[in-house]
């Protein structure tokens, strides 16, 4: 039997096998039939127009949205992303023809809490960008160490860099609203269209640098962090990350070495 | 042990009824779903048939339905949310166990350790560990670099050996 290693655990390879025994116990497993599945894809294919005049719509009313809630002062404010599994949840489902997706954590505007959602665009059954906006912050969070603050260089490099994060941060793995950038693995400069929008500690100590850009109360902010992440055996966590930070929006480490953000 | 599988299919059909019966179980252990694996399954497909030529020219199409069937219940996942986990949990908890090797106890535990991790680091796991795949292989079928792969594993792990320290400290 193999010893434990940061790859290995011999406990927990037989409890995988034991956890894939219980719940595989007593299934059946058909195979589909392809000419059901060609129909449906068949069928897909013609729906693209349907889907992609509604993605045309879709867009046309997020460019008007936001100029509507500037507009008029005297309503209720128009949350500025969309609530979780709202009708516009429902309007996004009909996109899916047109790989497009979308999904969404519950948003608040005005409140001092950290919440966001994600846009994620698939190409060929990948996530090809994965754009995540943030909207508030938490003033709870004190147990953290402040990263260091600079200048950023400008905001059109910010935006070539609008990278992605892990969908668990609004999942709760994070403690609630604290968005955590906790894997960060990218390479400098690499092309968004680049993206698996996947995050994870390199293996490698490499450079990365992360780019997002956050929308506190109302406000876009650019933010950027940059540095090595350290994951090599006997070295693990031992990376080290500059954060940069601007506007307010300032990026923190706790002591697992996960990163937030958190304005101002 | 399952018989290795061709890398190349002469068509869309042969590649779905050689495959899709072994998809669909890997939809059901990562979803722990029937319905929600059958689905993931049909839709992965019905994303494949369209690029039949150029995914199945550029290698194992099979990664491809993988990597879809993933990230589709990764996207479930985040939109259910904690409802999702709690689903997970009642599933764990009415499974019967199996004549295996860890005891009753160890194995609600493990199930209810399952339940703590992602979509992402679940199947990743039981692609290593119950399947047998390479680092390089889980790459190619989660699409993303072996260097995550590697890390998702290893956190992984810690998540279920954090587990076991805690169990048996308690």
């Amino acid at each position: 039997m193999p010893e434990s290693d940061d790859f290995d655990d011999p406990r927990v390879r037989a409890a995988v096998q034991a956890h894939a025994e219980q719940v595989l116990a007593g299934q059946q497993f058909a195979a589909l039939d392809p000419a059901q599945v060609r129909t449906r894809a068949l069928r897909r294919a013609r729906g693209p127009r349907l889907g992609l005049a509604a993605a045309a719509v879709l867009a046309v009313g997020l460019l008007i949205a936001p100029l509507g809630t500037r507009l008029v002062g005297g309503l209720p404010a128009v949350p500025a992303a969309p609530p979780a599994d709202t009708g516009l949840a429902a309007c996004i489902a009909g996109l899916q023809d047109a790989d497009v997706d979308r999904g969404s954590a519950s948003v608040s505007t005005g409140e001092p809490v950290l919440v966001g959602y994600v846009e994620d665009s698939f190409r060929d059954g990948n996530v090809a960008t994965r754009n995540v906006t943030y909207v508030g912050s938490d003033p709870t969070v004190t147990d953290l160490v402040t990263g260091q603050v600079v200048e950023l260089e400008s905001p059109s490099a910010a935006a070539a860099l609008w990278k992605s994060i892990q969908p668990d941060v609004l999942n709760g793995d994070f403690g609630g609203s604290q968005a955590w950038l906790d894997r960060v693995n990218r390479e400098p400069a690499r092309p968004v269209d680049d993206s698996t929008g996947e995050l994870g500690l390199v293996w490698y100590e490499l450079p990365v640098e992360l780019a997002v850009e956050v929308n506190c109360n109302g406000q876009t902010r650019s933010v950027r962090v940059r540095g090595t992440a350290g994951f090599v055996p006997g070295a693990a966590e031992n990376g080290r990350i500059e954060a940069l930070a601007c506007d307010g929006v300032v990026v923190e480490r706790n002591e697992q070495g996960e990163f937030g953000l958190v304005c101002d | 042990m399952e018989v290795p599988r061709p890398l190349r299919y002469a068509s869309f059909d042969e590649f779905v009824e050689a495959r899709s019966a072994n998809l669909v179980k890997f939809a059901y252990l990562t979803t722990h779903d029937p319905e929600d694996a059958r689905d993931a399954v049909q839709d992965a497909l019905t994303g494949l048939y369209p690029r039949w030529a150029r995914v199945s020219a550029a290698g194992d199409p099979e990664h491809y339905v993988r990597r879809s069937i993933v990230n589709s219940h990764i996207s479930q996942w985040r939109r259910r949310g904690a409802e999702r986990v709690a689903d997970d949990q009642a599933v764990f908890e009415a499974i019967a166990p199996g004549d295996h090797a860890l005891a009753q106890a160890d194995a609600d535990a493990v199930a209810r350790l399952f339940a703590r991790l992602t979509p992402r680091q679940r199947a990743v796991l039981l692609m290593r560990f119950w399947e047998g795949c390479s680092f390089a292989e889980i790459a190619d079928a989660t699409g993303c670099a072996e260097a995550t792969a590697r890390s998702i594993v290893h956190r992984a792990i810690q998540v279920l050996r954090a587990g076991f320290q805690g169990g048996h400290d308690a």
